[in-house]
């Protein structure tokens, strides 16, 4: 069990994180805030990047700075700008970190698994400058699969991928988090939605909700509405209600909106993307 | 009620485990060395800093080589090889720790070096085990260049050499375990060059009169004792807590 037990940090005068208390067991955990929460802060000290003001960060009951090498060996990170060498190969990069891992058997069938796993096996011996930034991100997921991890950080492993590579991105994650504790940090809600178990929301640098989805969403339960209205109402529509999101639909808008007693509108469901845009409102 | 209780044969074998499980082993520099080349391997240790090396070395040469050149036209030219030994000894070392430290920190894999099992501050403390040898065997090649044009003391001068160097080195990494951060040692660095050229240049004569009322004896004695301090404090880079990855 992971534990992040009474965690501050601190940059100067500036408090990033504050008094945060968590738990991670096996399963996917969304991270989910705005860019500027403390969703990198958080993963960083995670990956023993970056050290708590206050508060302890546990494995199994030890922190986690004491375990020092005993717990980067247990844990795999992909940062939000992945680092590379450019005329290296995948194979070559994987053979290196797996050395810097302290793999040292069975490294080349576990190389060959992992390039297959991302789907990166008939490239796997071209050079990374050729790569796309989704075949880049893939060979950052292979890296921090290396040494089996029992903890899987991703620090917005999708930002920058295409609609395509995000779905496959999923895949890849769903299929891993039967027996490791996966931390996913995104501030697009739909790449986790699907597949977290838990999700962890941060707002003003501490925890929002830490919660399924589906108790996360029904907390907004008939308070979600849907309406249809024209052009010219969409203005003043907007000053009187929270509108979360709306789309063009032939001559009209379709709207999405927090609140209640218009006419005309369809109560809906709330999903994550709602709440999100609910509680991180201007 | 019957309660079981252990053997004194389990109990002890119990105490055992706890301990060995509870006290780390400390490593010592043979054996960090040993570990790291047999698990790593020079390739994956030294891997990205060829350049920065080579860079390191050919500066150090320019340096020693125009000294080489000009000695003859600087009055006093045998005690300003003392002088010069003194002060530039460090020289290589710090450029090739500076210019390794420097390159690694800019690239972008320096984030998942830090997070492997054998991270950045392994690989650094290797390097430096490493850049320290390279140090002295280019110092110790450049006095016999010396000695072999000039009357001068071969072991006066290589023992001036060394305690410069291991004092400096010495310096260096105990400033990285306290403050887990390069700036202090910048400090040191831009100190103890800047101190030394004016030294060098200002007050030569000063400098010389304080190398030379030291014994000969108390300089060797110096080398052995800072160099096996030296050495002995590489392991502690890894075991200490570091306070932020960035050793900003």
């Amino acid at each position: 069990m992971l534990t992040v037990k009474n965690v501050t940090k601190k940059y100067g005068n500036f408090t990033a994180l504050d008094n945060i208390t968590i738990e991670f067991g096996n399963g996917v955990y969304g991270i989910v805030a705005p860019n500027g929460a403390g969703k990198t802060t958080l993963i960083k000290m995670l990956a023993t990047l970056s050290f708590p003001t206050s508060g302890e960060i546990l494995w199994d009951g030890t922190e986690i700075t004491k375990l020092d090498e005993k717990y980067r060996e247990i844990i795999g990170f992909l940062p939000q700008q992945f680092g590379y060498y450019k005329d290296y190969t995948p194979v070559k990069y994987l053979k290196y970190l797996a050395a810097l891992k302290g793999v040292n058997e069975g490294v080349d069938e576990k190389i060959s698994e992992l390039l297959k796993l991302v789907s990166l096996e008939d490239v796997a011996n071209k050079k990374m400058k050729k790569f796309s930034g989704g075949m880049i991100q893939r060979v950052g997921i292979a890296q921090a699969l290396l040494n089996d991890p029992k903890i899987l950080l991703l620090d917005e492993p999708t930002a920058g991928l295409d609609p395509k590579e995000r779905v496959r991105f999923r895949n890849i994650i769903s299929s891993l988090s039967k027996d490791k504790t996966v931390l996913l940090s995104t501030h697009i809600v739909s790449d986790v939605e699907s597949i977290a178990n838990k999700i962890v929301m941060i707002k003003d640098h501490k925890i929002l909700y830490n919660d399924s989805v589906e108790d996360i969403c029904s907390r907004l339960d008939t308070e979600i509405f849907e309406l249809t209205i024209s052009d010219a109402q969409f203005d003043e529509f907007t000053e009187k209600y929270q509108v979360l999101s709306h789309r063009y639909d032939g001559g009209t808008i379709k709207i999405r909106f927090a609140g209640e007693g218009v006419p005309g509108a369809v109560p809906v469901k709330p999903t994550l993307e709602d709440v999100f845009l609910y509680s991180f409102r201007d | 009620m019957n309660i079981e209780y252990p053997t004194n044969e389990q109990i002890k074998k119990s105490v055992e485990n706890i301990c060995n499980e509870g006290i780390k082993k400390r490593d010592t520099v043979f054996s960090f060395i040993k570990n790291m080349t047999l698990n790593l391997g020079l390739k994956n240790i030294f891997y990205g800093v060829y350049d920065v090396m080579l860079i390191a070395v050919l500066i150090t040469g320019a340096v020693y080589s125009i000294f080489y050149l000009y000695i003859d036209s600087l009055p006093g030219a045998e005690e300003k090889i003392y002088l010069f030994s003194f002060t530039f000894a460090p020289f290589m070392f710090s450029f090739l720790f500076f210019l390794n430290f420097a390159k690694e920190k800019s690239s972008d894999t320096f984030i998942i070096k830090m997070t492997c099992k054998y991270s950045f501050v392994y690989l650094l403390a290797y390097r430096m085990f490493v850049f320290s040898l390279l140090s002295v065997a280019a110092n110790t090649v450049y006095i016999l260049v010396l000695f072999a044009d000039y009357k001068i003391s071969f072991v006066t001068i290589i023992s001036l050499s060394l305690s410069s160097m291991f004092i400096y080195s010495l310096l260096l990494i105990a400033l990285l375990i306290k403050f887990s951060s390069v700036k202090p040692v910048i400090a040191l660095s831009v100190l103890w060059i800047a101190g030394d050229i004016l030294l060098y240049v200002y007050s030569g004569d000063l400098l010389m009169g304080v190398l030379k009322s030291v014994p000969l004896f108390v300089w060797m004695i110096i080398v052995v004792c800072a160099s096996i301090l030296y050495f002995n404090a590489l392991p502690k880079l890894i075991s200490k807590r570091r306070k932020e990855y960035a050793y900003s």
